[in-house]
């Protein structure tokens, strides 16, 4: 073994994620190698003395700042449980896609096809009007807007 | 007699694991994310604060993290260690900081002198103080890529995988940054460690 597979070896040995034959091997070279031997010493000396490290002391009213800053963030947006991004999203596109259809039927098509008839676009002045209860604007009946299948096939 | 209730609850120590802490908070039990500030608040601030070496940035930081832990409590998966994803909310944020800043320009460990590496350590107890000093101070010199999965190895005890997770890299990207954050530091302390044996 040479001492850069030692080093490697020491530094397993010092986070516990040595094996047995690994170790074994690596304390064969250690006992020729007095530079991988002080690597080892000083790696677990360094470790020690990390742990006689004190931690520096949170604020004692981070619960109370937290608090105060959740309390004037906008609330989050929840999520639905066992749905991702991609499967709603698959959701909300059909819906979509009808509303267009809807909103595309309703408006007749206006000015994409240049064959619609006038009768089409003109409502008959003779079919009865249906009258808005709460704005009272006279509109025609939906029938009137609709084209005669024939002309739309051909 | 109303507040002496409320303070024996507070005063209680709250047995239920992480994940049900996680759980019974999604529920709206306010009181365990209480509990979760506790028990988190020390080792994200030390992170924070060995990562940032700035006290007003990492309280700061650490109240972001805990609100972020609140506010996205539904994204948290239940699979996996709760420790760990609220150590890679703090990890973000920091790493935010550092891109903000551009703090990532650092001085090389190698061309640093260590005002503790004066030969002046009279006894024993000042060689062990002389020691932890520039320990810290050479984990402050780190480039912060080496220095984060150290501390988090080395402070807070994680393990290979788990640091992955919270940097989301590979372990073996872990484990040669680790190596190379070692190299450096008995580099670095050479002749302070000679010193304090």
């Amino acid at each position: 073994m040479n001492c850069e597979k030692a080093l490697k070896l020491i530094d397993l040995v010092l986070d516990g994620e040595v094996s047995e034959s690994e170790e074994h091997m690596l304390h064969f070279h250690i006992a020729g190698c007095s530079s991988c031997r002080r690597a080892l010493e000083m790696g677990r000396d360094f470790s020690a003395v990390m742990r006689q490290i004190s931690r520096p002391e949170p604020p004692a009213d981070l619960e109370k700042r937290v608090r105060e800053r959740l309390a004037r963030m906008k609330p989050a947006r929840r999520r639905i449980p066992g749905l991702p991004l991609w499967s709603r999203i698959a959701v909300v596109i059909p819906f979509a896609a009808a509303l267009l259809l809807i909103i595309g039927l309703g408006s007749g098509g206006t000015g994409t096809d240049d064959s619609v008839p006038e009768a089409a676009v003109q409502p008959d002045k003779s079919v009865a009007t249906e009258t808005s209860a709460k704005r009272a604007i006279s509109t025609p009946p939906m029938a009137s807007y609709v084209r005669p299948a024939s002309l739309v096939a051909f | 007699m109303a507040v002496r209730l409320v303070r024996g609850r507070a005063h209680r120590k709250d047995e239920r694991a992480d994940s049900e802490l996680m759980s019974a908070l999604c529920s709206g039990d306010e009181e365990a994310f209480s509990e979760i500030i506790r028990r988190f608040q020390g080792p994200v601030y030390s992170l924070l604060i060995r990562m940032l070496g700035n006290e007003d940035e990492a309280e700061e930081l650490l109240q972001v993290t805990f609100c972020r832990v609140h506010r996205y409590r539904d994204h948290y998966d239940p699979s996996r260690p709760l420790v760990t994803w609220i150590f890679t909310i703090a990890s973000n944020l920091a790493k935010k900081e550092w891109r903000r800043r551009s703090r990532w320009i650092q001085v090389p460990i190698d061309n640093v002198t260590l005002t503790s590496s004066i030969q002046t350590a009279p006894h024993y107890e000042a060689g062990r103080r002389e020691l932890k000093a520039s320990l810290e101070e050479a984990i402050a010199m780190l480039p912060p890529h080496y220095r984060e999965p150290f501390l988090l190895r080395e402070d807070q005890q994680l393990t290979y995988e788990e640091i992955a997770e919270v940097l989301n890299v590979r372990i073996g990207t872990v484990k040669s940054r680790i190596n190379r954050a070692r190299a450096m530091l008995r580099t670095a302390l050479s002749d302070a460690w000679e010193r304090w044996r």
